[in-house]
């Protein structure tokens, strides 16, 4: 933990606008990261029998290589279903998503998705779930190896390698499946709550490692919560969902600048922003009678 | 020091405890009761019989016949068993084809099948075998089946999203997931190997040691069906615990 925490404040101290590779991150420039679009975008649950459930309507955005998206809105709202339509897990019923301008028609190995749990395999140890995208893609190598090392230690854990998933605490689960995401050179990073399940202490500090990931890897992002602070936090542009059917209310550009550190949380501009969304979800309740 | 020694005595004092009440008991009370011995034998008299050299003999050349069948017949239900779950796992429509019959077919009690098996494979070590067998299918058969239909949906979305292929989802996510539930049946599985080996013997054998027991019953020889019966939980017990040693082994996590 000490050892994680001295790593990432040299981290801070440089700059994080450029990826430059090894500049002290383990090779964590990806691949080019590729547009992202979702074209009126509808998914409809349900049909034959059952009365239809519409998730998502005519949902469109354009993701620019590199961003980091937040998508909020309250649970039910599809935004699980739109990140697992943009990892091709889930066929939209109308429009469509393109990755780098390709259309997505099933899951593509450079869209690595993060899931609201770490998802880890209890058989594997951590440098093995680390592996698990390389594995699945061919035999792992010696670079692979030291890759995943330099990953694991950049995420604090350089000392948990050959542990077991089970000795781990629940953040240092999660960091693991953040360095299996980033082991699979994503040109999209996809995160599903990442860290809904964490108390909310470690989940700042998650916070700001995934900022710090993030600006020094360059990879285009797309991350859906419900804590309207961590979205405010953590992108350059925030997309405000209306409860089902998931629509789209707003998207805003958040006005901080896009080097960030902790203590932007107390800028007026944070609080503004924040009280902003904020307020499409107090008065959505008073409608809804939630 | 008296912290974990303690415990250590409080966990292992009551078995130990009620081990020594039931022997003097089962030695005392048949006399106090006025019991005939062939009725019910004291323990020292079952445990005497282990002193005779005949009977030991007789019990390793019987015990060896008897433990051969249940290993046989556990690695036939077992593969089986283990095949089958698999492939009703992997396919809905083997499963819909397939699973009413199995079910029916585990309502039947399987050592009404024996007189069948003699009919078809005589009176040698196969019918045995697949009694021990037909006993040890279906619950392996279930827990593989379960074991891979249980698996952790999340885990399956991961795998779907990171392109993974078909026989790679079997090999590194299905297979280790069904493992704990499938070894969990083979522990089940070693004791009902035993008991259709024994059950297959009681129909028609001439060697094994349901047949001692048979023979040993004929003579009202209760002391020697006592120390029979004591050696068949000794072989239960040792077969049980090796598969609880490899479970506990394989699934570490």
């Amino acid at each position: 933990m000490f050892r994680k925490r001295s790593q990432t404040t040299a981290l801070a101290d440089q700059p994080t606008e450029t990826s430059e590779p090894g500049g002290g991150f383990p090779q964590l420039s990806m691949p080019s990261p590729l547009r992202l679009t979702a074209q009126n975008v509808t998914q409809v649950f349900g049909g034959r029998g059952k009365q239809p459930v519409v998730a998502l309507e005519n949902f469109s955005l354009d993701v620019e290589p590199g961003e980091l998206v937040a998508i909020v809105g309250p649970s039910g709202c599809g935004k699980t279903t739109l990140l697992h339509a943009f990892a091709g897990l889930i066929k939209p019923t109308a429009g469509e998503i393109r990755v780098g301008g390709q259309q997505l028609k099933s899951p593509r190995r450079d869209v690595s998705m993060m899931f609201q749990a770490p998802t880890l395999l209890p058989w594997k140890t951590v440098l093995g779930n680390c592996l698990l995208p390389r594995e699945l893609e061919h035999r792992i190598d010696e670079d692979d190896r030291k890759r995943a090392r330099e990953l694991l230690t950049w995420a604090g854990l350089g000392d948990f390698t050959d542990r077991r998933p089970h000795e781990l605490s629940g953040g240092m689960q999660q960091r693991v499946a953040i360095c299996r995401a980033l082991m699979a050179n994503p040109s999209v990073l996809l995160l599903d709550e990442p860290f809904g399940a964490l108390d909310a202490m470690t989940r700042e500090q998650m916070n700001v490692d995934l900022r710090r990931m993030w600006a020094a890897s360059g990879v285009t992002t797309v991350l859906i919560t419900h804590d309207i602070s961590e979205a405010v936090y953590l992108a350059g542009r925030v997309v405000v969902l209306s409860p089902r059917p998931g629509r789209i209310l707003e998207i805003i550009d958040v006005p901080l600048p896009k080097d960030r550190d902790v203590s932007l949380i107390q800028s007026p501009e944070f609080a503004q922003t924040c009280g902003h969304i904020r307020s499409y979800f107090i008065r959505e309740d008073r409608h809804a009678g939630v | 020091m008296g912290g974990k020694g303690g415990r250590t005595l409080r966990k292992v004092a009551p078995p130990v405890l009620l081990a020594v009440v039931v022997a003097a008991g089962w030695e005392f009370l048949p006399g106090i009761l006025g019991l005939e011995k062939f009725i019910l034998p004291p323990l020292s008299d079952v445990l005497a019989q282990f002193g005779s050299a005949f009977l030991l003999d007789q019990m390793w050349t019987n015990g060896l016949v008897t433990l051969q069948e249940t290993l046989l017949g556990l690695l036939l239900g077992s593969v089986v068993g283990i095949v089958g779950g698999l492939v009703l796992g992997e396919s809905a429509i083997a499963r819909a084809t397939f699973y009413p019959y199995l079910v029916a077919l585990q309502s039947l009690p399987k050592i009404a099948l024996a007189p069948l098996f003699v009919i078809w494979f005589g009176f040698g070590t196969t019918p045995k075998v697949l009694v021990a067998a037909t006993l040890t299918f279906f619950p392996l058969l279930v827990n593989t089946m379960s074991g891979v239909l249980s698996v952790d949906r999340a885990r399956a979305q991961l795998f779907r999203s990171l392109s993974a292929s078909r026989r790679q989802t079997w090999t590194k996510l299905l297979l280790p997931s069904a493992l704990p539930s499938v070894l969990a049946g083979f522990e089940v599985a070693t004791v009902l190997a035993l008991l259709g080996a024994v059950l297959g013997e009681f129909v028609s054998a001439q060697e094994g040691l349901g047949v001692l027991l048979l023979q040993q019953q004929t003579n009202y020889d209760t002391a020697g069906v006592f120390a029979t019966l004591m050696v068949l939980a000794a072989i239960g017990v040792v077969l049980n615990q090796i598969a609880v040693q490899l479970r506990k082994r394989l699934v570490f996590w």
